[in-house]
């Protein structure tokens, strides 16, 4: 069985979510980038803007080039790599 | 099924202050999230059937608020409003005579606002077809009880038997094939009524009105009478068609309340959402599979002590008792631990909205059924680690105005995010890892600004088990201990 979500990454989305602690989407054909949150999760943390934003924050971003653009997330490599 | 351990993700929130005071986190379940406390007020309400009544002087929506806990009909998206909004300013419990006949019954039952709902609901022939069955079959029978006093056999004799739910005798011959079509395979469940061997939970038997017809003592009123008002509540969440299809778990839950259940309700004592909550709560059993459940089944079967409580086993589905003490489900006001001597103070007729369905890994299977969130007083759905719960995700989970945690990861739930998922705007967890749901994530799931974890991931396909994450905590947690004491 697999989740097969698909389409950009809610990055507008996930940025509007200022006590997110954890975000896990790994193993889906979700694409795009999410530097714009990195951005946002290393000011925070800089800031010591609760440092637990986004503590868990996975999504596919293994693989080159990855189906997820994130510079700041756990990586797993994604096993049906169906987009690229 | 990729979870955060309670022990590590207990000391990960202790390590964060800045969390903790944002959010007053604690844990809500064993494996996956932490989520603010549930202190999310609710009402209790325990309306009688006479401020039932009184309350159809209210507003619609005040009604539903009210009286009912349940979804005003401009929050319900499958139903068009002011069909529903008429249907409710006329309570059933006065739309019903006790002491109509059956053939008034028929009548009815092709004029009433139902019919003209299905009419609109796109659906109107088949239901048509169905509902003039029911009718016949009705009629059939109270002709034969009618000269039998309420005592015979006839309900499974007359060919109609596994559609007459009005079939007026005892309720165990005559509809006990209906329910071995679905709960058979189980041979140790058959019959149905695994807690009430006493049989003083069916239809009385021995006293008839004037009429012939057979009396439900209880209630005052005959049997068919109470049918036909059990039938007009329970189409306001399930469809006619379902509610009279033999082979629907819609159907079995309702023969279930009406011949079976030791609760013996009264549709003209006790309030609309009264017995749709019980029935909804009968359809999770039916409907899931509950006669394989692997925990806590009817006839008690498996254990019934739930991974929260460590000395009080719950009470099993379908049990006489109120169902706010049954496996896996809380209730407003009502402790989930109540003891075995405190349990009989909780009245079957009263009202406690269910704020709870916690039934994880116990081999529920079945489609998710969208009655179930007409239980609109939710805060907390888990049905996670049953591997077998498909089809996809009702709009009707917009209902759950009051949803704070929603967790069915591991299961085989297939379609797209509902739309009206991203209404929810209490919602604080969202886990639905390892299914097979399809489409996109919106950006309106920023709409949901209590969100503190989000798990869409299908970790079923990980080999690595979660233990590098495990890890990851442990030493993020503790380098989090470190500078919390160094700071002092």
């Amino acid at each position: 069985m697999t989740t097969e979500l698909t389409g950009f990454m809610p990055s507008d989305g996930i940025l509007s979510l200022e006590g997110l602690a954890v975000w896990t989407a790994l193993d889906n054909d979700l694409t795009g980038s999410v530097e714009q949150v990195c951005a946002v999760v290393e000011q925070r943390r800089i800031d010591n803007d609760f440092p637990g934003y986004l503590q868990f924050f996975w999504v596919d971003c293994k693989g080159n080039p990855p189906p997820v653009e994130c510079s700041c997330c756990e990586c797993e490599e994604p096993e049906n790599p169906t987009s690229f | 099924m990729r979870t955060f351990p309670l022990p590590l993700v207990a000391l990960l929130l202790l390590c964060l202050p800045t969390v903790t005071k944002a959010a007053g986190l604690r844990r809500l379940r064993k494996d996956t999230i932490f989520i603010p406390d549930l202190t999310t007020t609710t009402t209790t309400t325990t309306t009688s059937g006479a401020a039932a009544a009184a309350a159809a002087t209210k507003t619609t929506n005040e009604l539903y608020t009210s009286v009912a806990g349940f979804a005003t009909p401009h929050q319900n998206p499958k139903h068009e409003p002011q069909q529903h909004e008429e249907h409710f300013q006329k309570p059933i419990v006065q739309r019903r005579s006790a002491t109509m006949t059956p053939k008034d019954h028929q009548v009815e039952l092709l004029l009433d606002n139902e019919l003209e709902d299905l009419f609109l609901y796109g659906t109107f022939f088949r239901q048509l077809q169905g509902s003039m069955s029911f009718s016949m079959s009705m009629d059939t029978g109270s002709g034969e009880f009618g000269g039998g006093g309420g005592g015979g056999d006839n309900g499974g004799d007359n060919g109609n038997g596994d559609k007459e739910p009005t079939d007026g005798d005892d309720g165990d011959n005559g509809n006990e094939a209906d329910k071995e079509t679905t709960d058979g395979e189980d041979g140790d469940t058959g019959d149905d009524e695994p807690t009430n061997g006493d049989n003083s939970n069916g239809a009385p038997t021995g006293s008839n009105n004037d009429d012939g017809s057979a009396v439900f003592e209880k209630c005052g009123i005959s049997e068919q009478d109470r049918s036909s008002m059990l039938l007009d509540m329970l189409s306001l969440t399930s469809s006619m068609l379902a509610l009279t299809d033999t082979s629907a778990p819609q159907y079995q839950a309702r023969m279930w309340l009406e011949k079976d259940d030791g609760a013996q309700l009264c549709p003209n004592q006790v309030e609309e959402a009264r017995i749709i909550q019980r029935y909804i709560v009968g359809l999770i059993y039916y409907a899931f599979g509950g006669n394989n459940w692997t925990n806590c089944r009817a006839q008690g079967a498996g254990s019934c002590f739930q991974e929260d409580s460590t000395s009080i086993p719950a009470i099993p589905f379908l049990d006489a008792s109120h169902e706010c003490l049954w496996f896996g489900l809380t209730c407003t006001d009502v402790p989930r631990e109540a003891l075995p001597s405190q349990r009989d103070i909780v009245s079957v007729d009263t009202f406690s909205p269910i704020t709870s369905v916690d039934i994880s890994d116990n081999a529920l299977s079945g489609d998710l059924f969208a009655e179930l969130f007409y239980l609109t007083k939710l805060q907390e759905l888990t049905l996670d680690g049953n591997k077998g719960i498909s089809g996809s995700i009702p709009e009707e989970i917009g209902l759950l105005t009051d949803l704070i945690a929603v967790d069915i990861d591991d299961n085989k739930l297939s379609g797209s995010l509902p739309a009206s998922l991203y209404q929810l705007t209490n919602l604080e967890a969202i886990d639905l890892n390892s299914n097979a749901l399809t489409g996109t994530i919106s950006n309106d799931i920023g709409n949901l600004q209590k969100l503190v974890v989000v798990q869409f991931d299908d970790n079923g396909k990980r080999s690595q088990p979660a233990w590098t994450v495990y890890l990851h905590i442990m030493i993020s947690s503790f380098i989090e201990i470190f500078s919390l004491f160094a700071s002092y």
